[in-house]
Formats: C-alpha cells, sequence, structure tokens
C-alpha cells in the first residue's frame, strides 16, 4: 500500500462530483447577497433559505467526514513507529471508527433533510490540509483545527436541531459534538508529547494551525457575529481543551478572514 | 400565455432565458395553466445556491413570479441552470398562482405576510398537484420543509398526507389547517422570514 496517497487518488465513486475552492472566489455573484436587507447570516431555522442552506452545509458534513477518515486513516499508515508512536496510531484508529460512524449518520440525516449522496460537489481541501508530511502539523491541522472547527458545525446544526423542533438531528449532532470533543483534546495531547523536546517544531506546528483555521473561516463561514452562519463554539471548545487565550485568536482569525473576503469582493466590484 | 421575464438576458449567470421561457410554457401547459394570464417571471441572478427563496402575487390580473437565482441553478455546476429543478420550480410558482387567481384565495396575504407554515401548508399541496400533473418533485425535500415550519410530529405528517393528496379548496381552509397545527407544532413560529427582494 502507498505511503502519503495524493488527493486525486481518494477513492469515489461517480456520485462525487469535485470542485476547487478557487472556482467558487471567481463567482461574480460573491457579496451581492450581502446587499440584500437580511438581518442575520445565522444558521438558524427562522432565517431566509434556512432548510437549502442547512441540507447544503449538511451534504458538506457528510463529505468532510469522509476526508477526516480517510486523513486519520492515513496517519496509521503513513509514518514509522518513530514518527509516530503506536499509542498515536491506535487513538487514530479510535477516530477512524468515530469517523466512520459519523459518515453513516451524516448520510442518515442527509436523507432525513431531503438530500442526497453527491446533490452537493465535494470540496477536498480538508483531506488535503490532512496530507502534511509532519505528524505534529496533522495533530495541529486536522486534529486541533478542523475537529475544532467541527464543534462549531455541530453545534450550529444541534441548535438548529433544537430550535427547529427537530428531535433526530438535536440528537445525532449532539453525540457526533461529543466525539469531536474527543478528537480535539487527543490532538492537543499528542501535539504536546511529540514536540516536547522541540520548541520550534511545536511552533511550526501552531503556526498551521493558524493557517489552517484561517482558510477554514472560508470568507466569514464562522465567527461570531450576526454575518456568521456557524457561530464559535466556545463552551464545548473550552471542553476539548482550548483556553480562552486560543479561541479569542480563532475568533480573531475568522473576523480577518471575513475582512479579507469583503476586500476581495469591494476589488471585484 | 403572455409572458415577460426579468432579466431579458442573464449575464452574471449562465442561464438561458429562451431556455427558462420555454421551459415556463412546457409546465405551464402540463399544470393546465390558463392561457388568458399574463405572466412576469423575474429570475434575481444575484442570489445563488442555497440562498433560495420564491414569491407569487397577483396584481391587477397579472401573475408575478419571484424567484432566487439560486432556486434553479444546478448545485453541482455554479451558474448554470437546473432544467429539472427549474420545472419543479416553476410548476410550483404556477399553481400557486392559479389557486391566487381562484377567488377563494382572493383573501389570501401577499406571499411575504404568509407564517412559514401556511406557506409550507401552501407548498406542499402545490406539490401534490405538481407530481399529479407529471412533474418529477422532490417529496422529501418537501417534507422537511414542511416540517421545519409545522412541526415534527405525527399529527403534522397526517396533514402533510392529506394535503399532498389534494389541493385545499380555499385560504380559509388553508388558514385554518395552518391554525390547527400551530399549538401542536414543536416550536410553532408565526414569524416571517426576511424578504430576499429587499435591499439594504
Amino acid at each position: 500500500m502507498k505511503r502519503f496517497l495524493p488527493v486525486d487518488e481518494l477513492a469515489r465513486d461517480e456520485r462525487f462530483v469535485r470542485t476547487s475552492i478557487v472556482a467558487g472566489f471567481n463567482d461574480p455573484r460573491n457579496g451581492r447577497a450581502t446587499e440584500r436587507a437580511i438581518s442575520s447570516a445565522r444558521l438558524e431555522p427562522g432565517r431566509a433559505a434556512a432548510p437549502d442552506r442547512a441540507r447544503a452545509l449538511m451534504h458538506g458534513i457528510f463529505v468532510g467526514e469522509i476526508q477526516a477518515l480517510e486523513g486519520a486513516g492515513r496517519t496509521t499508515f503513513d509514518f514509522d513507529d518513530a514518527d509516530a508512536p503506536f499509542a498515536l496510531k491506535l487513538d487514530m484508529a479510535r477516530q477512524c471508527w468515530d469517523e466512520a460512524r459519523h459518515v453513516e449518520i451524516s448520510v442518515k440525516l442527509g436523507e432525513h433533510m431531503g438530500t442526497e449522496i453527491g446533490e452537493y460537489t465535494e470540496s477536498t481541501f480538508l483531506y488535503e490540509a490532512a496530507c502534511v508530511p509532519d505528524p505534529a502539523m496533522r495533530l495541529s491541522g486536522v486534529n486541533r483545527a478542523l475537529e475544532g472547527l467541527a464543534i462549531d458545525v455541530f453545534n450550529t446544526m444541534k441548535e438548529f436541531g433544537d430550535a427547529s423542533g427537530d428531535p433526530v438531528l438535536h440528537f445525532c449532532e449532539d453525540w457526533m459534538l461529543a466525539d469531536e470533543v474527543t478528537h480535539v483534546k487527543m490532538g492537543s495531547d499528542w501535539l504536546r508529547r511529540l514536540t516536547e523536546q522541540d520548541p520550534d517544531r511545536r511552533a511550526r506546528a501552531l503556526e498551521f494551525q493558524r493557517t489552517v483555521d484561517k482558510l477554514f473561516s472560508l470568507g466569514g463561514f464562522r465567527g461570531e457575529t450576526e454575518e456568521n452562519p456557524v457561530q464559535i463554539a466556545r463552551r464545548f471548545r473550552e471542553l476539548a481543551g482550548f483556553d480562552t487565550d486560543e479561541i479569542d485568536e480563532i475568533a480573531a482569525l475568522a473576523a480577518e478572514a471575513l475582512a479579507d473576503a469583503r476586500s476581495r469582493e469591494a476589488v471585484a466590484g | 400565455m403572455r409572458l415577460s421575464i426579468v432579466p431579458e438576458e442573464f449575464t452574471l449567470v449562465l442561464y438561458d432565458a429562451d431556455l427558462v421561457r420555454s421551459t415556463v410554457e412546457e409546465v405551464a401547459a402540463a399544470v393546465g395553466f390558463p392561457d388568458s394570464v399574463e405572466v412576469s417571471l423575474e429570475v434575481d441572478e444575484e442570489l445563488a445556491q442555497p440562498l433560495t427563496g420564491s414569491y407569487v402575487d397577483v396584481r391587477d390580473g397579472v401573475l408575478h413570479l419571484w424567484y432566487s437565482g439560486g432556486n434553479v441553478e444546478d448545485t453541482l455546476r455554479a451558474r448554470h441552470l437546473d432544467p429539472v429543478r427549474a420545472r419543479r420550480e416553476f410548476a410550483m410558482g404556477l399553481l400557486r398562482g392559479m389557486d391566487r387567481l381562484d377567488p377563494a384565495f382572493h383573501d389570501a396575504p401577499a406571499d411575504d405576510e404568509l407564517t412559514d407554515a401556511q406557506r409550507a401548508l401552501w407548498d406542499v399541496a402545490a406539490e401534490g398537484r405538481a407530481e399529479r400533473a407529471g412533474i418529477a418533485m422532490r417529496p422529501d425535500r418537501a417534507r422537511y420543509v414542511y416540517r421545519l415550519a409545522c412541526g415534527f410530529t405525527d399529527e403534522a405528517d397526517a396533514e402533510y398526507d392529506r394535503l399532498r393528496g389534494g389541493a385545499p379548496t380555499s385560504w380559509a381552509d388553508l388558514a385554518a389547517t395552518a391554525q390547527r397545527l400551530a399549538p401542536n407544532a414543536t416550536t410553532p413560529r408565526t414569524g416571517r422570514r426576511d424578504d430576499l427582494r429587499r435591499r439594504r
């Protein structure tokens, strides 16, 4: 079996259609929706287009879970025991089990919400972030940044289910959220252990985490204002081991990402 | 049918106005929309998937249909029209428009004044009729939207099946159904959503 599998060799059937994040940046409609009198971009049942926005996000969660499974799976295999201790690989194997279950749950939730596999495109940048050659960076970029984002997304969906009285969505998201808290904590613990004697490596890993955190704030997708569909879940991030300064930093990165998007839109006219 | 389309030419998206026109005409024939009624259709090309929304109103005898561009957009190819989605959307709009032209619905509030539950119930009834007219619909999608508005309850599901199987006879019937469901809806909502047509 091949180590460090490139993204274009991921196994997908004909239902999956890939899209690139760059194509989205060039859409001439970008930013025009902000000219509309929309009171809040938060993903809540009473907001404009809530059902379709929730459905699209659920499909994004589904493909994200597949890639998270693939990323954790690669970490169990890509490294020698000297680079990644067996106990770390065991934790990653356990995470694979969780992610596989999340994929199944997300498929069922998609059906529950009236969508189907392949209704929306798949962007593979989650897996690409999971392909860095240093296991410490994978832990910071995937377990702390991306699984941290999953905490925010799942909490948003859990609240959506709660507000709409949807017991299925609420219950499923709550369970998956609990797993994500564990994944983040696992990443934090292993990052500390792997970089205990190497502060430079730890600094590089945390810098990579910041890059991923900003990238995945996706021009305002996640944040703490009315302009952000997904809200930062401070309480659950604390449970996962983030301290207040770290959460404040993520909020600042998210605000930067939104400001960058607005600048791009202004330049594009 | 006299049909005007706004815009006459799409510039932000790759929609073909002629295809939009022929789709509306084909669907109108399928659902039995009266030839004598003038229709004004606006597809707002500034709005994309998944920011969807639509409004159907009759003013001075003219049926006004407004759709977010996202309603008819191909979810796999940004900025391209999805003809299947377009058929579904236009069928729903024309059928609700036919209701609005019926005197039994003249006291219905404008679309932007409907509650979520009223709108969802009306959409379900239109979906059922569209399906019987041979338009391929997505009942799984409709059921979820309906449940968000009317509750995830057995009573609401029973009402869904009833409405999907037959049209409401009047606005009063539809409004009464919404009223009946409201107290038992898991999260009754009477408020209205933001109107996507309005600019800041």
